[in-house]
C-alpha cells in the first residue's frame, strides 16, 4: 500500500476547463479529492452597483456582460421586470420577436455547453460541429442587432429593431435544419463508448439536495423535478404554445447532456410555432420618455438556459432603481460543486465541473 | 402524523417510489398552475377553507374537477398583469400593527381587519381584495400561535409584484421563522428563489423570496436589520442555498450572519475596506 499524504492543488484561475476565471483549491488525498473551495469573484464588475447610478434603459447593456452566452435572456429579465412595475402593454409582435430571439439563445447556449464540454473530456470534433451550427444563430442575431454576443436587443416596451426583410424565412430555414441536425449530434456523441463511459453515473444528486441548493434548470430538472419558469410562473407569450420539460432519470451528467439536447428540440418547437403566428405590427409600446417606475419592490424570474435568473427591483419612484439584485443561476448552482466533487476520483472533477454548465460573468455578478 | 407528513416521508424512502412520486407531481403541478391563474378570487377562498384538511392529490383532482366553471380571466397570462399599485393600497388587510418588544403575546384579532381607507384617497375605484387575501390571513393567524410572534411587523400583499404574499418580520425572529417555513408540513417552503439584501438608509433589509414547491405557493420575507449594528442569524443550515448569498451579503452590503460556518468575503478580496452596496460607500484609496 503506497502511503499518501494530503497535498494542496491550485486549479484556476486560468484554467481552460474551468471555462472563465473560475479558481478551485483542492485538497487531495492521492487521487482522491477531501475537499474542494472554490473562489470566485475574479470577474466581479460590481454590476448592482453600477445599475444603482444607471437608468433603467442603460441597464440593459450591463445585463449582457452578465451571462454572456445568452444575453438575449439577460436582456430580457431586466426589461421583463421593469415592464411589470410599470404596468406596461407590449406588442405581440415584440414580444414573439423576444421569444424567437431568446429561444434561439438558448439553442446557442446550450450547443456551447456540449461543443465545450466535450471538449473539456478530450474529444475535438463534436465542438466544431456545435460552433458552426451556433455561428448561424449568432449571424442571425448579428443581422437582427448588429451584435454577435452582446445584443443589448430588448427594450423596456418591446425591442430595438425590427426583423429585417427575410429574417424570418432564415429562422424557419435554420429551425428545419437543426431539427434534422440533431440526429448528427446523437450519431456523434450520444453513443460513444468514452463519452458514456467519462459521464455515467457521476455528479449525482438527489432532489432534495438539489431543492436546498435552490438549483434551477436542468440542474433541478435533472433530478425529476418538472420545473420550469416558462410553464409554472408563465411570463411573455409562452402560455400560447405547447412544449415539454424534459425531467432526468438517473441525474448524472449524462442525463444532463440528454436533457439540454431535448431542451434544444423544444426550444425549436417553440421558435416553430412562434413563427406560424407572428403578424406584422408594432414593436414598441407607448412608453414614457423617462422610464419612471413607481415605488415598490418587485421580484421576478425567467428561466435562461442556467436556471432562473431573477431580477429584483426596489425602486423608490425615481428613474433610477434603489436596488437592482440579479439572481444569478450560475451563482446557486455552483454552489453545489464541493458536495459533488468529496471523495471524487480527481479525474472526475473536470467532468463534473462541466456538467454545472456556469458561466464566470454570471456567477461574479 | 399528518398526511401530510406521510406524503414527505413517502417521497423520501426510495428512488423508484420517489420517481412515482415525482411523475404525479407533474401531473399536479400543471393542473394547480394553471387553475391558479385562471380562478376567481371567491373560488380560491371556498377551496383555502378546506385545503387544510385534503391530501395533495385529492385537492389537485377537486380543483381539476372545478377547473370548467371558472370562466378564464385576464390574468390568465401572467404571474404580474395585475394592476400596478403601490405596495400598501388602503385596501391591504393589516391585522399585524407593530407592537412594542416586551409587550406578551396579545389577544387574537379576527384575521381580516380592513385598514381604515382614510389613509391614503383611494382614486378611482377601489380595488377588489388580491385572490391571495384568504391565503395570507389564514397564514397570518397561524404565524400569530407562534413563539415570538410580537416580532412580526406586517404582513401584506404586494400587489405590484403578482400578488406576493409578504411578510415584514424583525431580525430577532428571523432564523425561528425560517425554521417554521422550512419545516412544518403547513409550510414547506423548500426553495430559495432569491436571497437579496436592501440599504434603506434607515435600516437594512434581507430578502429573502421563497417558494413551497408542494403547495405551489411564494412568499416574500422581508427582515428588518439594524443599520449601526448589522446582526442577522444565519440560515445557512436552514437551506444550503444561503450559504454564499449570506457571504454575499456580508461582503457587499455589510450584514454579519451570526453562526455562518465560513463568513468571508466572497466577491472582493479579502483586505477590501467597506461595503460597496451601502449607500454611504467611499471607495477607499490609499494613495489618496
Amino acid at each position: 500500500m503506497l502511503r499518501t499524504e494530503e497535498m494542496l492543488l491550485n486549479m484556476g484561475p486560468q484554467h481552460p476547463s474551468t471555462h472563465g476565471v473560475l479558481r478551485l483549491v483542492i485538497k487531495i488525498d492521492g487521487e482522491i479529492i477531501r475537499e474542494v473551495d472554490p473562489v470566485i469573484g475574479y470577474l466581479h464588475r460590481g454590476t448592482e452597483k453600477l445599475a444603482e447610478d444607471l437608468t433603467y434603459t442603460q441597464i440593459i447593456p450591463y445585463t449582457d456582460r452578465l451571462d454572456y452566452v445568452s444575453a438575449m435572456t439577460n436582456n430580457y429579465a431586466v426589461v421583463h421586470a421593469t415592464e411589470k412595475l410599470m404596468g406596461l402593454e407590449i406588442p405581440e409582435r415584440a414580444e414573439y420577436l423576444r421569444m424567437i430571439t431568446m429561444e434561439l439563445n438558448r439553442v446557442a447556449s446550450h450547443l456551447v455547453w456540449v461543443g465545450t464540454y466535450l471538449l473539456d473530456l478530450g474529444a475535438m470534433s463534436p465542438f466544431l460541429y456545435c460552433f458552426q451550427d451556433r455561428e448561424t444563430i449568432l449571424n442571425l442575431f448579428n443581422e437582427l442587432c448588429g451584435a454577435r454576443l452582446t445584443y443589448n436587443y430588448m427594450r423596456v416596451g418591446g425591442v430595438k429593431w425590427d426583423a429585417p426583410d427575410g429574417w424570418l424565412q432564415k429562422v424557419e430555414e435554420f429551425v428545419l435544419y437543426m431539427q434534422k441536425e440533431l440526429a448528427t449530434y446523437h450519431d456523434l456523441i450520444s453513443g460513444n463508448d468514452i463519452f458514456l463511459q467519462r459521464t455515467r453515473g457521476i455528479g449525482i444528486y438527489t432532489k432534495e439536495q438539489a431543492l436546498s441548493y435552490a438549483l434551477s434548470g436542468s440542474n433541478l430538472r435533472v433530478t425529476g423535478v418538472p420545473w420550469d419558469l416558462r410553464q409554472h410562473q408563465s411570463y411573455s407569450l409562452y402560455h400560447q404554445f405547447q412544449f415539454e420539460i424534459p425531467i432526468g432519470e438517473k441525474g448524472d451528467v449524462l442525463d444532463k447532456y440528454h436533457l439540454r439536447m431535448q431542451e434544444i428540440a423544444e426550444s425549436l418547437k417553440i421558435v416553430k410555432q412562434v413563427l406560424g403566428v407572428i403578424k406584422e405590427g408594432p414593436i414598441m409600446g407607448k412608453v414614457p420618455k423617462v422610464l419612471r417606475v413607481p415605488e415598490g419592490e418587485f421580484y421576478t424570474g425567467v428561466e435562461s438556459p442556467r436556471g432562473e435568473l431573477g431580477c429584483h427591483i426596489v425602486s423608490n419612484g425615481k428613474n433610477k432603481p434603489w436596488r437592482l439584485k440579479f439572481r444569478r443561476p450560475s451563482f446557486y448552482n455552483l454552489q453545489i460543486l464541493p458536495d459533488l466533487l468529496k471523495g471524487e476520483n480527481i479525474s472526475n472533477l473536470v467532468a463534473i465541473l462541466g456538467g454545472i454548465d456556469i458561466i464566470l460573468g454570471e456567477v461574479d455578478g | 402524523m399528518s398526511d401530510q407528513e406521510k406524503e414527505q416521508e413517502k417521497e423520501l424512502t426510495t428512488e423508484t417510489k420517489a420517481a412515482n412520486v415525482m411523475s404525479e407531481e407533474t401531473v399536479e403541478i400543471k393542473s394547480a398552475s394553471k387553475e391558479q391563474d385562471v380562478q376567481k378570487p371567491d373560488a380560491l377562498s371556498q377551496e383555502l377553507k378546506d385545503e387544510g384538511s385534503v391530501k395533495n392529490e385529492s385537492a389537485s383532482e377537486e380543483q381539476g374537477i372545478q377547473k370548467p366553471d371558472a370562466p378564464p380571466s385576464q390574468e390568465v397570462t401572467d404571474e404580474g398583469s395585475v394592476k400596478n399599485d403601490s405596495v400598501s393600497t388602503g385596501v391591504d388587510v393589516e391585522n399585524t400593527v407593530t407592537k412594542p418588544q416586551a409587550a406578551s403575546v396579545p389577544p387574537k384579532k379576527p384575521a381580516a381587519t380592513p385598514r381604515p381607507a382614510a389613509k391614503k384617497p383611494v382614486e378611482e375605484k377601489p380595488l377588489e381584495p388580491s385572490r391571495k387575501q384568504p391565503w395570507l390571513d389564514k397564514f397570518v393567524v397561524k404565524l400569530k400561535d407562534l413563539e415570538g410572534s410580537e416580532y412580526l411587523e406586517d404582513a401584506f400583499i404586494n400587489r405590484a409584484n403578482s400578488d406576493l404574499p409578504t411578510l415584514v418580520v424583525k431580525s430577532e425572529w428571523w432564523r425561528y421563522l425560517a425554521l417554521y417555513l422550512r419545516n412544518h408540513p403547513d409550510c414547506q417552503f423548500h426553495y430559495v428563489q432569491n436571497f437579496s439584501s436592501v440599504d434603506y438608509e434607515t435600516h437594512l433589509e434581507v430578502v429573502v423570496h421563497l417558494f413551497s414547491f408542494p403547495y405551489k405557493e411564494r412568499l416574500g420575507v422581508r427582515v428588518k436589520v439594524d443599520r449601526t449594528e448589522a446582526k442577522v442569524d444565519s440560515v445557512a443550515d436552514i437551506w444550503a442555498a444561503a450559504n454564499w448569498n449570506e457571504r454575499e451579503a456580508y461582503d457587499l452590503m455589510g450584514i454579519t450572519f451570526e453562526g455562518h460556518p465560513d463568513l468571508r468575503r466572497i466577491m472582493l478580496t479579502d483586505q477590501w475596506v467597506g461595503h460597496p452596496l451601502r449607500k454611504d460607500y467611499v471607495p477607499y484609496d490609499e494613495g489618496v
